[in-house]
């Protein structure tokens, strides 16, 4: 019914045409050899990839442990609450800690809570001392301090000496945050020229979070010292951990990369007794999938301390609100960790949560 | 997976039927010479390839592999058309020259069938093959085969009907449709 379509003078399939045909059979056939080849390479690959993550798993239980009293374990799918410290070296039980930071992960909200706590902070000495500040007080004391004298619950502990946070911001290769002005701390060797979004290499984050006199260039064209100190500090120290923790979720958790990361967490990690090798991969699980609009972040309400300016006191008034939030797992209510008025206006925020 | 004598001698000896089915098909479809011997070519070098499997129903089978490889080649040609790329337009479009329209309408028709009946049209009517034959290789009774055609030609003569009187305002604007679905 379609010979109105034919071809009128049909060619002569001849050598020419055979050829052809010949030799593309057989490219077929060795492309059909070659993709058999890169089935069996990918079954190799997955058998291999499934005998990494057992081996991350393994290896996983081999990471630092230190006993800390006031933590235990979690039921799976249930909020955790765990203390983030940083510190200058590794743990122990006597060791004193820069950074506090609590971090509430909800796996079944997908939600994180983020309270950062100044080190300045003014606490009873556990035992019936005197005041003392709260970086004062050793890694074994410190849970029970925050649980009894802030009232924050607290499951686990989870410390990162300070050249692990450096080396991990360069394995995940740098770390994106806005500026909201040229910052510069000569102390620290911290140099962000200009506003807007950059990525921050291990070094110049370290400078950042380091950074204890922080100089913002105001609109005139002068280097100003920020008012802040070390309340600026906790906060640039957040901006830049969730900064890291988005890099580390883009990064995946393929097999190498988990044994990465292993790698890194054995050299530079230290966990309380009670955080189990399941815990720390369902933890892994849940801050991998975390979207960032999911997260809510924050400084502890302080006062300066009435004995001494320097130091801080948990400011009763404004302190309650938030802590209940955190506690029940609302998000924080955005209160500066001082009031300080204009001048708590926030300088460096994590490019996801700022849009860069 | 290596050839064998036996199997090159099989195929040498198919070679100049399987080679005209081929064209004939392709050509109908494609209606260009160049176009339709590599279809043809690309057809029979499949074949040749899975010989072994293949030769028990040579016939549909090369018919059926040419039809389909001329209906995804022509989508792509559309795809061009559609991109506004002008020169590839018009060397997509040479092929065609002798009577386009008619082929574009069958290719589009035959496109628009399921699957199991575009096969059957295009072993019975593209191919010429037998009933009998077709229904050995698709596997099925001869009634279905009969079910099959019928059901396909009449949904053929439809979509060539209805699109008949104004072929060329109706392709338009289906390009159009592609463009803007982008």
């Amino acid at each position: 019914m379609f010979e109105h379509l034919d071809d009128p003078a049909p060619p002569q399939f001849g050598d020419r045409f055979r050829q052809v045909v010949v030799r593309r059979a057989h490219r077929r056939r060795r492309h059909r050899r070659l993709m058999a080849g890169a089935g069996v390479a990918l079954a190799s690959v997955v058998v291999g990839a499934g005998a990494l993550y057992g081996r991350a798993a393994w290896r996983a239980r081999d990471v630092a442990r230190v006993e800390v009293a006031g933590t235990g374990e979690v039921a799976a799918g249930e909020p955790v609450t765990v203390l983030v410290l940083g510190t200058d070296g590794r743990l122990a039980a006597g060791r004193t800690a820069d950074v506090l930071m609590l971090a509430r992960l909800d796996p079944g909200a997908g939600a994180l809570t983020v309270l950062s706590l100044p080190r300045d902070l003014m606490v009873d000495a556990p035992g019936g001392g005197g005041p003392v500040v709260v970086n004062r007080v050793g890694t074994g004391d410190l849970v029970g301090v925050i649980e009894s004298q802030i009232g924050v619950p607290v499951d686990h502990v989870v410390q990162v000496d300070i050249d692990g946070f450096r080396s991990l911001i360069d394995r995940v290769g740098g770390v994106d945050i806005r500026v909201d002005a040229p910052l510069r701390d000569t102390a620290s060797g911290l140099h962000v020229e200009a506003a807007g979004c950059v990525s921050l290499d291990g070094e110049d984050a370290l400078a950042l979070v380091r950074s204890r006199r922080l100089e913002v260039l105001d609109d005139s064209g002068t280097w100003v010292r920020d008012p802040l100190a070390d309340l600026r500090r906790i906060e640039n120290q957040r901006q830049v951990a969730l900064a890291a923790l988005d890099a580390l979720a883009e990064g995946g958790t393929d097999p190498v990369t988990l044994n990465g990361h292993i790698d890194w967490a054995l050299d530079h990690v230290t966990v309380d007794a009670t955080l189990g090798t399941d815990d720390m991969v369902r933890l892994a699980r849940a801050a991998a999938a975390l979207d960032p609009s999911a997260v809510s972040e924050a400084s502890l309400p302080v006062v300066p301390h009435p004995a001494d300016p320097n130091r801080f006191a948990l400011d009763t008034e404004r302190a309650p609100e938030v802590l209940t939030a955190f506690t029940a797992g609302r998000a924080l209510p955005a209160a500066p960790a001082i009031d300080a008025g204009s001048a708590s206006r926030p300088l460096v925020d994590a490019a996801t949560v700022a849009g860069c | 997976m290596d050839e064998t004598t036996s199997e090159r001698s099989s195929f040498e000896a198919r070679f100049a039927t399987l080679a005209a089915l081929s064209y004939r098909v392709a050509y109908r479809l494609a209606g260009d010479r160049t176009e339709a011997e590599d279809l043809a070519q690309e057809a029979l070098a499949r074949a040749y390839a899975s010989w072994r499997t293949v030769a028990a129903y040579d016939e549909a089978w090369v018919a059926r592999v040419t039809t389909n490889l001329a209906i995804s080649r022509w989508r792509r040609h559309r795809r061009v058309v559609a991109s506004g790329d002008r020169d590839a337009a018009e060397r997509a479009e040479a092929p065609h020259l002798p009577d386009p329209l008619d082929r574009v309408e069958l290719v589009a028709a035959l496109r628009s069938l399921p699957r199991r009946q575009r096969e059957v049209v295009a072993l019975r009517y593209l191919a010429d093959l037998a009933e009998a034959d077709v229904a050995a290789a698709l596997g099925c009774a001869a009634g279905t085969v009969k079910q099959h055609a019928h059901r396909g030609l009449a949904a053929l003569r439809r979509h060539l009907g209805r699109a008949g009187p104004d072929l060329a305002p109706s392709r338009a604007k289906e390009e159009t449709d592609v463009r803007a679905s982008r």
